[in-house]
C-alpha cells in the first residue's frame, strides 16, 4: 500500500482515481467501524454511519483544505453522521460510562499486596518477576502478535477501541476523547485496563515455560 | 509553591501502578510525579511493572490494523460503486 501525502491523495479522489478511493478506504475503514461503535450499537448501524461517512467524504472533498490532516478530517465527518443518526434514534452514547470496575490492580489479584494491617499497606508481598524474553523479539514476534490479538479481540468494546487506536494507530490521548465523544480522564482509564489485560495475556504467554505466570 | 514530601510518605505500590498509564501519557501533576519517581527508585516489583506496561504498548504497536480488523471484499465493492456513481456525477467528468 503507497501512503501517498494527503495532498496527492487528495488530487486524486478528486480526479476519480478510483485505485486512490481504494487505498483510501483500505487504510481508514476499520478505525472508522471502531469510532462509530462508541455512538451506535448495532452492526447494521455501524454500517450506515461508515457508508454515509464515506459519501459525505465524497461530497466535500473539494472543500477539503488541507488545514488538518486527511484523517483528521475524515473522523470528524464521521463523528457528526454519527453523532446524528444516534440522536435520531435516542441513544445513550456506549462509551459514556466507564463500565464496573475490574477486580484486583490492573490485573494484580489483592493478594499480591500487604492488606490493611501489613507493616507496609499496600506494598507487594507478591512482587511481579521482569521478562526474561523479549516478547519483541524475533523469533517469538509472531506468536506474540497472536497472543496480544487475541487479547486486544476479547476486549470489551470501549477497550479495544481505545487501545486499537492508541497503541496501534498511534492517536494521541486528546485526539481519541476528542473522536469518541469522552473526557481524556476517561480515555486514560479505558487504556489502563486495557493495557492491563494485555500485560496480563503476555505475562502468562512468556512465563508459560517457566510454570507459573508472574 | 513547594510541596515538602517526606521520605517516608508512603505512596503504596497499589497506587502507582494504578497510576502507570497516567504516568506514562505524563499528565501527572508534577509533584505527583515526583513523588511516583521516587517511589520507583526504590521499588524493584513496581519498576518491573513500568517496564512490562512499555513493553506491552511497543508489542501491541507491533499490531497491524488488518490483524484486528478485516475490510470484507462486499464491503469494499460496495464502496468501490459508490464511488463510481459519484465520479461519473460530477460536474466536468
Ligand atoms: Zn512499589
Amino acid at each position: 500500500m503507497v501512503l501517498a501525502g494527503d495532498a496527492a491523495v487528495v488530487e486524486a479522489l478528486r480526479r476519480g482515481d478510483e485505485r486512490a478511493f481504494a487505498e483510501v478506504v483500505e487504510r481508514f475503514h476499520p478505525m472508522l467501524r471502531r469510532i462509530a461503535r462508541g455512538y451506535v450499537r448495532t452492526d447494521e448501524a455501524v454500517g450506515d454511519v461508515v457508508q454515509e461517512t464515506w459519501i459525505a467524504v465524497l461530497r466535500g472533498i473539494d472543500r477539503f483544505e488541507g488545514r488538518s490532516s486527511l484523517r483528521t478530517w475524515v473522523v470528524s465527518i464521521l463523528v457528526n453522521v454519527a453523532r446524528s443518526l444516534a440522536v435520531k434514534e435516542a441513544r445513550t452514547v456506549p462509551f459514556a460510562s466507564l463500565g464496573p470496575a475490574d477486580d484486583g490492580v490492573a490485573g494484580f489479584g489483592p493478594e499480591r499486596f500487604q492488606g490493611p494491617d501489613g507493616e507496609y499497606p499496600g506494598h507487594w508481598t507478591t512482587p511481579p518477576t521482569p521478562w526474561t524474553e523479549d516478547p519483541e523479539a524475533s523469533a517469538l514476534a509472531g506468536e506474540t502478535r497472536s497472543v496480544v490479538a487475541q487479547a486486544v479481540a476479547a476486549l470489551p468494546e470501549s477497550q479495544r477501541t481505545v487501545i486499537t487506536l492508541r497503541d496501534v494507530d498511534g492517536w494521541t490521548g486528546p485526539e481519541v476523547a476528542a473522536a469518541l465523544g469522552i473526557s481524556e480522564g476517561n480515555q486514560r482509564v479505558l487504556l489502563h485496563r486495557a493495557r492491563a489485560k494485555v500485560r496480563l495475556a503476555l505475562d502468562a504467554h512468556l512465563t508459560a515455560g517457566e510454570g507459573r505466570a508472574s | 509553591m513547594t510541596q515538602d514530601v517526606p521520605a517516608d510518605d508512603d505512596l503504596p505500590c497499589t497506587q502507582v501502578v494504578m497510576l502507570i498509564t497516567d504516568y506514562l501519557d505524563d499528565a501527572l501533576a508534577p509533584a505527583d510525579r515526583d513523588r511516583i519517581d521516587e517511589h520507583l527508585a526504590d521499588c524493584d516489583g513496581c519498576t518491573v511493572v513500568l517496564d512490562q506496561f512499555r513493553t506491552t504498548v511497543r508489542t501491541t504497536g507491533m499490531l497491524q490494523t488488518e490483524d484486528l480488523d478485516r475490510l470484507d471484499p462486499g464491503t469494499r465493492d460496495d464502496l468501490l460503486g459508490v464511488f463510481r456513481r459519484w465520479a461519473a456525477e460530477r460536474p466536468g467528468a
